[in-house]
């Protein structure tokens, strides 16, 4: 089967005019400057030419073109690499905050355009979530947003030390919270404020003390500060108001079915069972996911457009010497073959070059304190492949409009002009 | 000295009143030519700048097409093959050497002998040693790794005779193929194209303007106004 289908791909080789020889990929890495693509053959004195070697040395001819192109095509691929990392990340870090401490669902106000402008009543609300049958436990949380020891975005969280999502956090240093001016800090918080446990902490010329430090699986917690609800609610002076519920299904039930049955009986909230339903309340993730395509898709066709231009520069330059290979028997197929080949040249460095660039760029996030505590960039092997395919197929897509332009050359007209 | 000894009788071109016009007729560059080439023979064809020979050379090496008349290749004829047969022509039944050597350079001379062999059933190894055969026949194994801009023109000839040979073509076009060399190394070239054509017994045709050198072939033909004369 697999020994079928390398035949056929070899066939297809051949009718692409690479012949036998578009496989023999015997590339020296060190025959660059002199050999590209050859086995030296003991006893002669000059190296066998491949026709894929043929392909690197025009590719090399123009170094400096052929880099620039690959750049610009890689650009894409880093583009696409990075930026898809990231919005894995980022749902990955919005499906875990929904899970996190064996929360369930998370309850919000309805109608609000992101999730720190939920505001909902902490008794009355609880008190109705607590009456739906299917729900074991309620946690509260006020979530705001403010600038903190000189980082000008700090999520911070008020909650009540009795919840249960409150008990659930692991500690890495300390003890939970009890008072309202103590605090306790993400591990991420932690360095990027420069406090360990038993430091005093200044916010809005208020002294806390940081009594613990915890860590979740959730990239945004870890960069959080969290302190008492009533504590919070006094310092944003909103008394009696939470942004959201934490909420535990009883065993058994399924969380999407308690979520329906909550909206049902409470009009005013969303109930959020999957980072999937979390544009319910927040269409923050899905304009970034839709960014993230509008971004890939621009930056690949700009890609193919940049290897458009270079290769149809190149086929001009080579009238003359694609109408003398025409004349001595190359074959029109084969003419398209060399152009496609060199275009794929091309992508396939650029993947090579954007691949751990995008990784590399992706990871830069976690090095830097102000988005480190948002972003933890996700690799899954699937969508690299996918930036890697569309890269290499835009850039042959980008070389077949040259490669037929270079068909067309007719060997009387190219020997004709000096 | 004699080409019909290696004439076997058969007729490598045939052309009976060949037409071929440029820009929608208005010239005129061949106006009903006729040609008979036996196999084997070395003929030289001579005529004044603007008379037709590159254009009857590229019509029979299948480059171009007639608008009228009768051309045969080795039987073929010329009107009934399809483009990929004209590129399996010119792979494999037919060698060119032009005016002006046209060698690819960013390879090297040997490089240049082989690309001419990658449309056939050679494998890479096998096209470098006959690449370093031909150039050795043509008296350049010493500068086979040497790029075109760094050979003399008699060089590059030579180079383009050894590519032109590669397939080992029945019939050889070449197109002035001294114009670009003084006389000494023109007559040098042509001395050693003879000698090629009588050691394979190939068909050899060769345009020219100097009459010293027309005189070395077999016949003469000359044309006048896209006309033998
Ligand atoms: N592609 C073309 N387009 C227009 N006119 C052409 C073309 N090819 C040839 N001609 C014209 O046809 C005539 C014959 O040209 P050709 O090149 O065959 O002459 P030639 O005998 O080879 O001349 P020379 O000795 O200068 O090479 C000339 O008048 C030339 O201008
Ligand atoms: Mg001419």
């Amino acid at each position: 089967m697999a020994c079928a289908r390398l035949w056929s791909a070899q066939r297809a080789l051949y009718r692409l005019g690479l012949g036998a020889e578009g496989v023999e990929l015997s590339v020296g890495v060190w025959g660059i400057r002199r050999g590209w693509g050859l086995s030296y053959t003991a006893g002669m004195e000059t190296r066998p030419l491949t026709f894929f070697g043929m392909t690197l040395r025009n590719l090399y001819r123009q170094r400096l073109r052929t880099s620039l192109t690959i750049l610009g095509v890689s650009v894409g691929v880093v583009a696409m690499v990075a930026f898809t990392a990231v919005v894995r990340g980022m749902w990955a870090a919005t499906q875990g905050s929904i899970t996190a401490g064996g929360t369930d669902l998370l309850v919000f106000q309805k109608g609000v355009a992101g999730d720190i402008f939920s505001s909902l009543d902490e008794k009355k609300t609880e008190a109705s979530l607590r009456a739906v049958p299917g729900v074991a436990d309620v946690g509260a949380a006020l979530t705001h947003v403010m600038p903190v020891g000189g980082k000008p975005f700090f999520i911070t969280f008020g909650v009540r030390p009795d919840d249960y999502s409150s008990k659930s956090t692991t500690l890495i240093a300390g003890r939970t919270i009890k008072a309202d001016d103590e605090v306790a800090l993400g591990k991420l918080a932690a360095s990027a404020l420069d406090k360990k446990v038993g430091d005093t902490l200044s916010i809005w010329g208020r002294e806390y003390k940081v009594v613990g430090i915890f860590e979740t699986e959730v990239v945004f917690y870890n960069g959080a500060l969290v302190m008492n609800l009533t504590a919070l609610q006094k310092l944003t002076k909103r008394p009696g108001l939470v942004t959201t519920f934490q909420v535990k299904v009883a065993p058994g039930e399924k969380p999407v079915e308690v979520s329906w049955r909550i909206e049902k009986a409470n009009p005013d909230v969303v109930a959020i069972a999957s980072a999937s339903q979390y544009n319910k309340v927040d269409n923050g993730l899905d304009m970034i996911a839709k960014l993230q395509v509008a971004v890939s898709v621009l930056s690949t066709i700009v890609g193919g457009l940049i290897v458009l231009n270079t290769m149809w520069m190149s086929v001009h330059e080579r009238t003359k010497e694609i109408g003398v290979l025409r004349a001595v028997g190359w074959s029109r197929r084969r003419v398209i073959g060399m152009i496609l080949l060199e275009s794929l040249g091309v992508g396939v460095m650029a993947c090579v070059i954007g691949t751990p660039l995008g990784f590399g760029l992706a990871n830069a996030t976690t090095l830097w304190s102000t988005t480190n505590r948002f972003i933890q960039p996700v690799f899954d092997a699937a969508p690299v492949l996918v930036s890697m395919v569309v890269g290499v197929a835009l850039s042959i897509l980008g070389g077949f409009a040259p490669a037929w332009r270079a068909s067309r050359i007719s060997p009387v007209e190219a020997l004709r002009y000096e | 000295m004699s080409d019909a000894k290696n004439a076997n009788g058969a007729q490598a071109i045939r052309a009976a009143g060949l037409v071929k016009r440029y820009q929608n007729g208005q010239i005129t560059a061949l106006d009903g030519l006729d040609l008979e080439v036996r196999a084997g023979e070395f003929v030289a064809v001579c005529g004044p700048s603007g008379c037709g020979k590159s254009t009857l050379l590229n019509l029979i090496a299948g480059i171009d097409r007639p608008d009228a008349g009768e051309l045969a290749v080795f039987g073929k004829r010329a009107a009934t093959l399809t483009e990929v047969e004209t590129d399996a022509l010119r792979s494999g039944v037919i060698g060119l050497v032009f005016q002006l050597h046209n060698l690819l350079p960013q390879l090297t001379a040997a490089e240049n002998v082989q690309v001419a062999m990658m449309p056939g059933e050679r494998t890479a190894a096998q096209r470098a040693a006959r690449a370093e055969e031909l150039l050795t026949r043509v008296g350049l194994a010493h500068r086979m790794n040497a790029l075109p801009p760094t050979l003399s023109g008699g060089e590059r000839q030579r180079v383009a005779v050894a590519r032109a040979l590669a397939n080992s073509p029945k019939l050889l076009l070449a197109d002035e193929p001294t114009g670009a060399l003084d006389s000494k190394t023109g007559g040098q070239l042509f001395e050693l194209l003879g000698e090629i054509q009588r050691e394979l017994g190939m068909t050899l045709l060769v345009v020219t303007h100097d009459e010293h050198i027309a005189a070395r072939a077999g016949r003469v033909v000359r044309i006048l106004d896209g006309k033998v004369c």
